[in-house]
């Protein structure tokens, strides 16, 4: 056992609350170390000297002090169950006007907070809503072969390419008239 | 003779005499731990009232998982320690006042200078380690009672007060000695 350890049983070993297998390893121990041997002797001193100082008597009509306290608040009350009970839910005993206030707003606020929100991503959708894309009509039309999305990337001109630009571009220019 | 988990059902149901019985068993108890924990008189003794108080409201909550006795010095300390953290400065001049009041004769005076110093020593100790030598070593409890009333470990209580110890026998090493 080591040291630290023994001292830290020395407490309950002196108030004999050592269980009996603690107690046998420790007193192996103080067999073997006089300085925990010393250690221990301290600690049956210090402990006594504790003990030894008494607190000042408890003050007179302590008792009725706490009573009166006691009756005080039992007859504001009504009752001691009454006193202590656990607080009622606020669901249960109703609202204040003040609580019914605040509700409203809150609701209120929400309200306005999700119209306003709607309208602002509903205006952000058409504001940022994509450019048709090239036309891919014409993009065909040039070609005239019709290819699927997904096997756009095996025609001469795939979509979004420089290629594809520059026959949309052309097709354009040639429809217009000069 | 009702137990105190006894008393406490019945205060649940408003019986104010077993309130006042469970006040007269635990007065002096309360206000020498009260006492030696914030070091003033009148803080001490509205400390204790107070911490009845709090027993009798929560008197229908009480479940007895565990003693009475810790379930009491737990709002006690708690009440000590909501002092203290109010006024940071924790005094120990009634401690010292109270063990000279009044002459004495020379052997008592020696005995008062030894209860002088003991106070001062206390009162230096941090405030958790305090707490858990006084209800150690002068209310007796147990590593595991001390360690539900302050929320720490058996561990956690074995080092406090290991750490107390040594700090009360540094400041009162003349006195060990002897």
């Amino acid at each position: 056992m080591r040291c630290d350890r023994a001292q830290a049983m020395m407490d309950r070993y002196v108030a004999e609350e050592l269980p009996r297998v603690e107690r046998v390893a420790l007193e192996s121990h103080l067999r073997e170390c006089p300085g925990c041997r010393q250690q221990l002797a301290q600690v049956q001193t210090l402990l006594r000297i504790l003990r030894n100082v008494p607190a000042p008597p408890v003050p007179q009509g302590l008792v009725d002090r706490v009573m009166a306290k006691a009756g005080q608040e039992i007859g504001s009350q009504g009752s001691v169950v009454q006193t202590c009970s656990r607080p009622v839910a606020w669901w249960r005993h109703g609202l204040t006007p003040q609580q019914i206030g605040f509700a409203a707003a809150l609701a209120a606020g929400l309200l306005v907070g999700v119209v306003l929100g709607r309208q602002t991503w509903t205006n952000s959708l058409r504001t940022s809503a994509p450019e048709p894309p090239i036309a891919h009509a014409q993009v065909m039309d040039a070609e005239n072969v019709y290819l699927p999305d997904y096997l756009d990337y095996f025609s001469s001109t795939p979509r979004g390419s420089f290629p594809e630009i520059y026959l949309s571009l052309t097709s354009v220019d040639s429809n217009q008239e000069f | 003779m009702p137990s105190d988990e006894e008393l406490m059902s019945a205060v649940a149901e408003g019986d104010l005499s077993a309130f006042e019985q469970l006040v007269r068993r635990y007065q002096r108890s309360g206000w020498n731990t009260a006492f030696r924990l914030v070091g003033d008189l009148h803080a001490a003794e509205d400390i204790v009232q107070e911490a009845f108080l709090r027993v009798l409201r929560a008197a229908p909550r009480y479940r007895p998982t565990a003693a009475f006795r810790t379930y009491f010095f737990r709002i006690l300390t708690r009440l000590c320690r909501n002092h203290r953290r109010r006024n940071v400065a924790s005094p120990s001049g009634d401690l010292d006042a109270w063990v000279s009041q009044g002459p004495a004769p020379e052997d008592i005076a020696s005995s008062q200078e030894v209860h002088s110093s003991v106070n001062n020593a206390l009162a230096s100790l941090p405030a958790r380690q305090r707490e858990a030598v006084v209800l150690r070593y002068y209310e007796g409890l147990s590593y595991g009672e001390i360690g539900w009333v302050m929320g720490a470990t058996r561990k956690g209580v074995e080092r406090l007060l290991a750490r107390g110890r040594a700090a009360l026998a540094n400041k009162l090493g003349k006195l060990l000695e002897k």
